[in-house]
């Protein structure tokens, strides 16, 4: 599904800047691949690159999306707004506290994503099904702030699994949480890709439970003092 | 290339406004601060206008109600007007009405009152279409018998419309005295430039008298003395001689022929029948000689009926005229004055002239406390939209994660000011409604005595649907350059800052 090789993204002032490199990567459809490394190492920026809002430098990226292989390099330097097509229709965020518009309840907020590729998209049953799994029936007409960290999070992975993308970005879904909370949501967010056959790329602190839920480790690694974070 | 990628999303500009409509509504402190902003700046420019229009319209009204300032009076004892120079005015579009009348000497007429008293009075010609009549929806007079009093005449002698109104003639230095009862067929409110006794007549009636005053002996008038009567030639006398004598020659285009014989079934009827040169035959009821008329005779096949048509007259001494509008007047004026009969005018230039300089100075002040007003009142809107995205940077980029372009954002950002400027618009509507409500109640008060005066419509604030119409496009106008402003600042907003930021 992904393949990356030699990228280099630099971000930051002349005298004060980062890289991350992405020597070789391959991500295959349906795997699920825990980004893990210390605060500062540049996960979130190699996230940013995946989900198509921050341009690669140099290097090769190419996403296989619809059995098509799209040379994501490329479409930054020709058409960069079809980038939001395709992030709107083939890609879904789990941020860390949700990130679920305030003014939407969560059943609204939930249903964006498909109303916004298709128009006349409603409260299907299959999100009935999502919502009962993830137990948040009962907080569907509830707004963002009159919901608990962790039921934020819950709505968010609703959102992000209602259109059915087929690659979905995690950015440390459950630091927000208590650690028993936290591997609970984290659980549901597992299985649920997994029954669901998504690709899934995840930024974690949480090391022990890559292995318990049977994660590929891309772990970041820094170089030349820091300035560099190597993935591998 | 996928298909999905170059197939353009589904995503609808209405479920961008109802995303635009439902954040506004959950932000409706910022929401409200906006909407102040907006209808702050609006309201008193809108009241501003208002006031103008309503003073100004006010003015122009009170002059328009009042005739007589669309009148271009001619001074002078007379001039030398023919018949054509008043069929080319007739034509200019500038002019409403147009009636000759006759030397300021001989128009005047006496009127006797219940006491035996007379009192001089201004003789003033009429037809239909004068502005005068028109504007206190009165006929003219239908015939000579028929006149129209001023207020001020039917005040100080105590006459009533459907009354009779004796009028006296005197000439040769009142030596020589005639009669007529007329009808009064209404009286015409007070005007501005017609506060006086004055009597409305059609213009033959005029011209009666002024032919009387010049030695004619007119059917209309009845002889006051016995001895002026006797002094009448008998029927049997040459008319012919005689009639050349009293008329002048120029007062006929084509000249007197022959004065036929006269009939005395009723004084007030007298009618002489007078052959016009090249018109064998055609009679017009005229002067009376005072000679006996052959009713016989008339009722001939030898002589046809008479027709009533107007005396004819070679010029005429004066006019007077309408302008149809009041910017019309000064132009006027202004070419009688110079053009070659070099006329001495009075109008009301000078009341118009005021008007229209205050409507420039309230034109300018608008000008400078709208552009005071726009510029501060942008700043301020400006200032606090980018404030509010500023507080919405995260709902901006979790926007642009979630797919929605920067074109949607913009659309996003338009809907929104639209809905603020739209909203704010029926609060000011309703502002400057209660505000005009005010200023008519404070206007009236202030005004009531012109009310008095027959002017129905006293405004001091007066704003025309289509004045709220162009001010909300104004204003859209204004609100959309701040939201290409807000847009811009808003495109800046990376989506990664929602991965960073939470």
């Amino acid at each position: 599904m992904i393949e990356i090789d030699e990228l280099y993204c630099t971000r930051g002032n002349s005298g004060q800047t980062f890289t991350i490199h992405v020597p070789h990567l391959r991500i295959n459809a349906g795997e699920l691949v825990a980004v893990t490394g210390v605060s500062g190492s540049g996960k979130s920026t190699l996230l940013e690159i995946l989900g198509l809002i921050l341009p690669p430098q140099t290097g090769v990226m190419r996403l296989n999306l619809a059995q098509t292989n799209i040379d994501i390099t490329r479409l930054w330097l020709d058409d960069p707004a079809k980038l939001d097509t395709l992030r709107m229709r083939h890609l879904g965020f789990v941020l860390q506290t949700g990130g679920l518009l305030p003014f939407l309840s969560a059943k609204d907020n939930i249903l964006l994503p498909k109303q916004l590729i298709e128009q006349d998209a409603t409260w299907s049953q299959d999100l009935q099904n999502l919502a009962d799994i993830l137990e948040i029936r009962d907080l569907l007409e509830k707004k963002p702030r009159q919901l608990s960290i962790g039921e934020r999070q819950r709505v968010a992975i609703a959102r992000a699994l209602a259109h059915s993308p087929p690659l979905l970005l995690a950015d440390e879904p459950t630091s927000a949480l208590d650690p028993m909370r936290a591997e609970e949501v984290m659980r549901l967010f597992v299985d649920l890709i997994r029954s669901q056959q998504r690709t899934a790329i995840i930024v974690t602190h949480d090391y022990p439970w890559i292995g318990r839920l049977d994660m590929r480790e891309v772990r970041a690694t820094l170089e030349t003092g820091g300035k560099i974070a190597c993935f591998r | 290339m996928p298909a999905s990628v170059n197939r353009k999303a589904g995503t609808s500009n209405k479920l961008i406004g109802v995303l635009a409509a439902k954040d506004l509504w959950h932000d409706w402190r910022t929401t409200g601060v906006l909407l102040c902003v907006v209808v702050s700046i609006v309201t008193p420019l809108l009241i501003l206008l208002g006031l103008k229009q309503g003073v100004i319209n006010t003015q122009r009204q009170l002059l328009l109600n009042d005739p007589c300032n669309l009148e271009i009076k001619m001074q002078g004892n007379g001039y030398n007007l023919p018949p054509s120079w008043f069929e080319d005015k007739t034509k200019d579009p500038r002019i409403q009405f147009i009636i000759p009348i006759t030397r300021f000497l001989t128009n005047d007429i006496s009127i006797r009152d219940s006491q035996n008293n007379t009192e001089s009075v201004d003789l003033i010609a009429t037809a239909e279409g004068d502005p005068l009549l028109k504007m206190a929806r009165l006929e003219a007079p239908a015939d000579d018998q028929e006149v129209i009093i001023t207020h001020s005449l039917a005040q100080r002698l105590h006459l009533q419309a459907n009354g009779k109104l004796n009028t006296v003639l005197s000439r040769d230095h009142g030596k020589e005295q005639a009669s007529a009862t007329l009808k009064i067929k209404a009286i015409l409110p007070e005007y501005g430039c017609l506060q006086r006794s004055a009597v409305l007549t059609r213009l033959s009636f005029l011209l009666a008298v002024e032919d009387y005053k010049q030695g004619l002996n007119i059917a209309l008038f009845r002889p006051q003395d016995k001895e002026a009567e006797s002094k009448v030639p008998a029927a049997e006398e040459n008319p012919e001689k005689r009639v050349p004598s009293m008329l002048r020659r120029d007062q006929y285009e084509d000249g007197l022929l022959s004065c036929q014989k006269t009939f005395t079934p009723n004084f007030s009827e007298y009618r002489v029948f007078i052959d016009y040169q090249g018109e064998h035959h055609k009679q017009m009821p005229f002067y009376d000689p005072m000679r006996p008329f052959d009713g016989d005779k008339m009722e001939s096949a030898d002589t046809p009926k008479p027709e009533p048509v107007v005396n004819k007259r070679a010029s005429y001494a004066r006019a007077r005229i309408f302008a149809k509008t009041l910017d019309d007047v000064p132009q006027l004026a202004d070419e009688l004055r110079s053009g070659k009969e070099g006329m001495e005018i009075i109008s009301k230039v000078y009341e118009i002239e005021k008007i229209r300089q205050l409507d420039r100075f309230l034109n300018i002040l608008l000008m400078v406390v709208s552009l005071i007003g726009m510029v501060g009142g942008g700043f301020a809107l400006g200032g606090n939209f980018l404030l509010s995205i500023d507080g919405k940077r995260g709902q901006i980029a979790q926007m642009r994660l979630l797919g929605l372009s920067k074109q949607h954002i913009g659309i996003f950002l338009g809907i929104q000011g639209t809905l603020i400027t739209s909203c704010a618009f029926i609060v000011i509507t309703i502002l400057a409604l209660i505000s005009q409500w005010i200023a008519e109640q404070y206007g009236k008060e202030i005004l009531g005595a012109m009310i008095e005066t027959g002017i129905t419509e006293i405004r001091i604030f007066h704003l025309a649907g289509f004045d709220y119409l162009l001010a909300y496009l104004v204003t859209l106008m204004f609100t959309g350059l701040v939201i290409v402003v807000a847009t811009r600042q808003a495109n800046k907003i990376h989506p990664g800052e929602q991965l960073r930021e939470l």
